[in-house]
């Protein structure tokens, strides 16, 4: 099975290295657009930790490396969950889910290979791993074997926050295709447009919110606070991955519940309101 | 427009959330500072309250980028109108929906966000009117030119749009003023026609800009984006090809 899925990752890499590479004004334009991007989505908040030296309780280095490591788990998410997979709803809701069913494969082989492009957005990962290198060193960030385990943890579960989040909205569509075609993008948005905000600063309650119900500060906050030593507590460094598995494991839940739904009232796609109404 | 998009309520709480953000890290960044930049911390609030408020116009989208992509330009310019009118009305329409649900909300809730959301005097109430229109103005133009873009490269506008949006947010000024951006960098990104756009309305608002100045730039952008945007898009138009599909 492991070799399977390599084999399919591999295939799937290789069409996406050749729609990348597919002519050279594509290839630049689509490597700069994408570095641009991640840099300017980060830059305002970059920009204040350097005037003001840090944004407090965090200083400027450990901003530096919140950013770094918000933009690296938002890479992942997008290098496995290209194509919509990521954005499941989309898929479910225009009845799309009939071409993974069709195929001679699990579901979940398919949804966890077939989105895997690892040559997209590869310049946003650059970007984040020279900041967080670059704060660590400045910090004198000690790469312990231990710290680097919690490190991939934390950051495995980031990104397994992400992309469980954003299932769990996304099955709604099993139940409202048209009206929730589009939960999955909005649900990503949630998580990600606050990853590079220090949420210290808000009040208790929506602090609370922002690790639970809107888990944002999961995306590079909470687990930064931990890593960096912000929060001192051992508990803190498992937090972000026993929340990741909490959200993983509600939405396969959700994906059985939606599947029986669907298996009772079908794909929507040529409905009079499906995707090719 | 809402059965287009009935996510339209998470996406004014996620405005919400990131209002609540922002104003919470300049009140940390604040504490025990007096003015930085010639702003003072009641300033910086006024301004990002606004900022989030008028998030739609003073960063335009008049929806021009997917109508080419879905084909529908096609139809648009078969109707009896002219084709910045019918996108701007359309673009209006919007706002008028995103002010009730989201915008009319945060201005209430202000003074529990601890924000004065009043104007620095009288007569910069009366500039932001009119600073307010130029900067729409410039946005609609640039929104023209990014379309003559994507008619010109033929690509895929995803990815432009993601790159435009968070370019125009970090230099027009609407996530942090611009006088807040350290080594200077915001004295020159005001002459950018990007700071015409957030920067120039919400630095008169707040009191913390040369009104006249600012205006005059926003008057020069304004006009020169429109010659332009206008002859740009005289030019592409022919090479335009709607996707579709």
């Amino acid at each position: 099975m492991a070799a399977r899925i390599l084999r399919l990752w591999a295939l799937y890499a290789t069409l996406d290295g050749m729609w990348i590479a597919r002519d050279f004004r594509s290839f630049i334009f689509y490597y700069l657009a994408d570095a641009v991007t991640a840099v300017a989505s980060v830059a305002g908040v970059l920009l204040l930790a350097q005037r003001f030296d840090g944004i407090p309780p965090w200083t400027r280095d450990q901003v530096v490396f919140l950013l770094g490591f918000g933009m690296v788990a938002r890479f992942v998410p997008d290098m496995l969950g290209n194509y919509n997979v990521l954005h499941i709803s989309r898929r479910i809701g225009r009845g799309q889910l009939d071409h993974i069913l069709v195929q001679p494969q699990p579901v979940w082989m398919a949804l966890l290979t077939e989105g895997f492009a690892p040559f997209w957005g590869l310049l946003s990962l650059a970007p984040g791993v020279g900041l967080m290198v670059w704060a660590g060193q400045r910090m004198g960030l000690e790469a312990t074997p231990p710290w680097l385990l919690a490190f991939a943890l934390n950051l495995a579960g980031a990104s397994a926050a992400l992309t469980a989040y954003a299932a769990l909205w996304g099955f709604a569509a099993f139940f409202q295709p048209r009206a929730a075609e589009e939960i999955s993008g909005s649900a990503v948005d949630l998580m990600t447009d606050l990853k590079g905000f220090p949420l210290d600063a808000l009040g208790p309650g929506l602090r609370t919110a922002l690790v639970t119900v809107i888990p944002a500060g999961l995306m590079a906050w909470y687990p930064c606070r931990a890593l960096l030593g912000l929060d001192h507590g051992i508990a803190a460094l498992w937090a972000t991955p026993a929340a990741a598995a909490a959200l993983c494991c509600a939405a396969c839940l959700t994906f059985r519940m939606g599947m029986k739904r669907y298996a009772q009232v079908g794909s929507s796609r040529y409905t009079s309101f499906g995707h090719r109404r | 427009m809402l059965g287009e998009n009935p996510l339209f309520l998470l996406t004014y709480l996620l405005r919400l959330l990131r209002l609540a953000a922002l104003l919470a890290i300049w009140r940390a960044v604040f504490a025990a500072r007096g003015q930085v930049g010639g702003m003072a911390v009641d300033q910086v609030l006024t301004y990002t309250l606004l900022a989030g408020i008028l998030a739609e116009p003073l960063n335009c989208r008049t929806g021009l980028d997917r109508s080419l992509w879905e084909g529908a330009i096609v139809t648009r310019m078969l109707q009896p109108m002219g084709l910045v009118a019918s996108f701007v009305s359309e673009m209006a329409g919007r706002w008028a929906v995103g002010f009730a649900f989201c915008s009319l909300p945060m201005l209430l809730l202000a003074p529990l966000l601890g924000v004065d959301p009043w104007p620095a005097s009288a007569s910069a109430a009366a500039w932001f009117g009119l600073s307010l229109a130029l900067a729409i103005v410039v946005g609609v133009a640039l929104d023209f030119l990014y379309g003559a873009a994507i008619a010109v490269l033929k690509t895929d506008i995803w990815m432009l749009d993601g790159m435009r949006h968070a370019v125009a947010l970090l230099l027009s000024g609407a996530v942090a003023p611009l006088a807040l951006l350290p080594w200077g960098m915001g004295r020159w990104m005001q002459w950018l026609p990007f700071g015409a756009l957030a920067s120039a309305p919400l630095q008169i608002y707040t009191g913390a800009g040369d009104a006249p100045m600012l205006l005059a730039l926003q008057a020069f952008w304004a006009l020169a984006l429109c010659l332009f945007g206008r002859w740009v898009w005289r030019v592409t138009r022919e090479r335009m090809v709607s996707y579709g599909g």
